[in-house]
């Protein structure tokens, strides 16, 4: 509690907190990168942040959501309640990260707007009913994280006081409640995501298991929690119903009892009982589950205090919670649940002395904490410590093995060949006698540049990147002001003819060549698609990718037959196709010529 | 329909922006006083709040500056029973949709796209004898080179393992005595990848010299001395 607003209200034991939190994340980021790339050294530098993040994001969500219940289950897990909010910010910070970084590794630098690209790059596939049967596992999962993104950002940017305070506590915790939804959007977006690529069993039975611990004790919480709502008491004529005997109530401890529907918190402070209103001003803690210190009863939540007699907290502060009137019979305590006007002092009913209870420990931030209590912490820390780093090497052990491929990046060549713009736009190297050919791409999500049409048979000077994998490759032309044609090139009249293999049909996944070839890595399956998409409708050439048993596969160029270009839907891009036509040899490059392209349910 | 809720969404955070400033230069103050005196780190971490709930901020502070109080501090309480009834419902719900939801995930995983037809492209068959090899000719490459042949004719096999992981690779064939690097002496054979086995006929003896060559590079990657009559 404070009478003025600082950005963070630092003490120790806050400041121990978070270095214990800082200590879990970068254990948890390390374990993942270093299993990563001992395991799986391919995988690239973006692909690594992007899922580092967002696995240290989510293990910390469920940490975050157990607090809840296993305090309402356990007070000694009440220290962790205390600083949670810091738990929350850090969660969000690395979600943004995730989703940042998604936005703009999947969707910028291409032919559309980022924003419409991340929602609307698969539209087609929102409709899960479709030609009478359920369509799901093309259903677009990006949308379900960038909700949840929202509802996190929400929660983080009004986790302070001062939004306690001017949004009211009522409106306060139900706009935090939405967490519960969020955590939902998230398990929807890596079941419809990550998890349709990755096929490890693994991945399945850990959120499963995760969703199963943090609905499983929301539950058991909350049944705790009915079971005393449910308690009804018999009323006495003029409104006071028996609340329990005085004798159960230890000097300086509280009690929570039910009242007709709401809670209240009986304390016993010098010899003296006094009913207040279980509730507190701050977050709504259980006052009833705390001790009187320096003459206040204090909330074990946060250690807002309030004064027995009143309800008042003590000056400078200005919280009140309600005080209800209360009377002894026979030992008996009776309790009117009609609050009195607030701030009404009174002086309690005097009770006969009770013995100390010493049994729990209660936890202030302001206070040392009690040795049991620090004791039973640790361990909750350490087993955190331990487990985090662990769960996020298993994920980062279980990952689908990552393809082989390379992208220069960076790195800028002098290239001279001869263009051809048929059967698709490529640079030929070497001699009429023998050479290899380079697909051409644009930079980012583009296809070749327009500077380069009109110029089919010309010797071109260029300068860009290469991207290469298993015999393909690619140039990005990232420097169209290198472009310079030299002429007809002589050679053009004497190139080996074009191989044809006669006509073939292949099944396999509609691919973006320069993604596969090695600028991202997976650059094929679901949780690319978005991506490909983007790149196939800037003009990146098609590809079918047609995988072997080991999974690599093979990639065929997709052409048009003859002067007519290719026709397809560029939200293809991600699901099986069958592809027919001629199948030619453009040197190394394997072309199909499309004649017939139907995309597989 | 996209752009135009995202145009939407883009105007409701401009429009928050400018109602985040005047909230800071005045409408705070009035609605809560401690605002007045709080560092500005305080009032950058509250900024984005205020831009994502502007409606209500905006509406508060009117209140205020009309004389009410607007802040939370009035209101009443928490009302716990409720909260925890709104709490249960939510659980409830989840508790139905998120295992129906997962499941559904799990069932509707499309099969890996099926296996490539057997061999598309044309396979030169290998000669029934082994001259010379399996021989790693290549240092640092994946590369198994066999000298094959039957009577007169010599096949050289390339087994790559894996992907070379270079541009553009071609083979060519340099006889003995030419001292000079492809295209200008030499038997272009043609493109090396993997994993995959290639296989090229020479037209006499393998004595020469078997060249790797990038063609995007622009150099050699790797040669290997043949003597194999």
């Amino acid at each position: 509690m404070s009478v003025g607003y600082t950005s963070v209200q630092w003490n120790e034991h806050k400041k121990l907190y978070d270095r214990v939190l800082l200590a879990g994340l970068l254990l948890a980021t390390g374990a993942f990168a270093g299993v990563s790339l001992w395991l799986h050294p391919r995988i690239t530098a973006e692909t690594l942040v992007l899922r580092a993040s967002a696995v240290a994001a989510f293990l910390l969500l469920h940490v975050i959501l157990a607090i809840g219940p296993l305090a309402r289950l356990d007070r000694r897990f009440l220290p962790l309640l205390y600083n949670r909010r810091h738990l929350g910010v850090a969660m969000f910070l690395l979600a943004l990260v995730h989703g940042a970084l998604a936005l703009v590794q999947f969707h910028a630098l291409g032919n559309a707007n980022p924003w419409v690209s991340l929602l609307g790059a698969t539209r087609n596939d929102y409709a899960i009913w479709r030609n009478g049967a359920l369509n799901l596992e093309h259903l677009p999962f990006e949308a379900f994280g960038l909700v949840a993104l929202g509802i996190l950002f929400l929660m983080a940017a009004t986790s302070h006081d001062f939004w306690l305070r001017n949004l009211g506590a009522s409106l306060w915790k139900s706009l935090h409640l939405a967490v519960l939804c969020a955590y939902a959007l998230i398990v929807v977006h890596v079941a419809f995501g990550a998890i349709q690529s990755e096929r490890s069993l693994a991945y399945p039975v850990l959120l499963g298991a995760g969703a199963a611990l943090v609905l499983g004790l929301h539950l058991l919480a909350g049944w705790r929690e009915r079971r005393q709502d449910r308690l009804r008491l018999a009323l006495e004529a003029d409104g006071f119903v028996r609340v329990g005997e005085s004798s159960a109530i230890a000097e300086g401890r509280g009690k929570v009892v039910p009242a007709n529907g709401e809670r209240l918190a009986l304390y016993r402070h010098q010899d003296r009982l006094y009913a207040v209103s279980n509730v507190c001003r701050h977050q709504g803690g259980p006052l009833g589950e705390g001790r009187v210190l320096d003459g206040c009863i204090t909330c074990p939540w946060h250690g807002w205090q309030y004064r027995p007699q009143d309800g008042t907290s003590p000056p400078p502060f200005t919280e009140v919670v309600p005080t209800y009137p209360l009377r002894l019979v026979d030992g008996e305590i009776w309790v009117k649940p009609q609050a009195l006007p607030l701030a009404t002092s009174s002086d309690g009913v005097p009770a006969p002395p009770a013995p100390p209870d010493d049994a729990d420990e209660l936890y202030v931030g302001y206070l040392p904490v009690p040795a049991g209590l620090a004791r039973f912490v640790r361990g909750v820390a350490l087993a955190l410590l331990v487990g985090a780093p662990a769960l996020a090497a298993l994920v980062a052990w279980r990952q689908e093995p990552f393809d082989s491929g390379v992208f220069e990046f960076g790195v800028v060549r002098s290239f001279e060949g001869v263009l051809y713009e048929r059967p698709l736009p490529h640079l030929r190297l070497g001699g009429a006698a023998g050479g290899g050919s380079l697909l051409l791409a644009g930079p980012g999500k583009l296809g070749p540049p327009p500077e380069i049409r009109g110029h089919h048979g010309e010797t071109m000077q260029v300068e860009g990147s290469l991207v290469y994998r298993r015999g393909l490759t690619m140039l990005e032309l990232n420097r169209p002001k290198s472009l310079r044609f030299l002429g007809p090139a002589e050679e053009a009249e004497q190139r080996p003819p074009i191989v044809s293999l006669g006509t073939v049909e292949l099944v396999g996944e509609l691919v973006d060549t320069k993604c596969f070839l090695g600028v991202m890595r997976p650059g094929a399956g679901k949780v690319h698609r978005s991506c490909a998409v983007r790149c196939l409708a800037g003009g990146v050439p098609p590809g079918l990718l047609v995988r072997d048993d080991d999974r690599g596969g093979s990639v065929f160029l997709l052409t048009g037959d003859g002067e007519t270009p290719l026709d397809f839907d560029v939200q293809w891009a991600g699901r099986t196709l069958r592809a027919r036509g001629e199948l030619q040899l453009l040197d190394e490059v394997p072309v199909l010529r499309v004649k017939g392209l139907a995309l597989l349910p | 329909m996209i752009e135009v809720l995202l145009s939407a969404v883009a105007l409701y955070l401009a429009i928050g922006l400018l109602a985040a400033m005047a909230l800071h230069r005045k409408g705070l103050p009035r609605l809560d006083p401690a605002v007045a005196h709080a560092p500005w780190r305080f009032r950058l971490l509250i900024t984005p709040g205020l831009v994502a709930l502007w409606p209500v901020m905006l509406r508060k502070a009117t209140l205020a500056a009309a004389g009410s109080d607007a802040t939370g501090a009035a209101e009443a309480p928490v009302a716990p029973r409720r909260l925890r009834a709104s709490h249960l419902a939510l659980v409830l719900v989840i508790l139905v949709g998120l295992p129906a939801a997962f499941f559904a995930a799990l069932w509707s995983r499309g099969p890996v796209p099926p296996v490539a037809q057997t061999e598309i492209f044309p396979v030169t068959e290998p000669l029934p004898q082994v001259l010379h090899g399996p021989d790693p000719a290549f240092a640092g490459l994946p590369i198994q080179l066999r000298v094959r042949g039957e009577d007169r004719r010599r096949q050289l096999e390339l087994e790559v393992s894996a992907d070379l992981e270079q541009p553009s690779i071609v083979a060519y064939w340099r006889p003995p005595g030419t001292g000079q690097e492809p295209p200008l002496e030499g038997l272009f054979l043609g493109p090396v990848w993997g994993p995959a086995t290639q296989r090229f006929e020479l037209p006499g003896a393998a004595k020469g010299t078997l060249v790797l060559h990038s063609l995007a590079l622009g150099h050699e990657i790797g040669a290997a001395a043949l003597d194999v009559p």
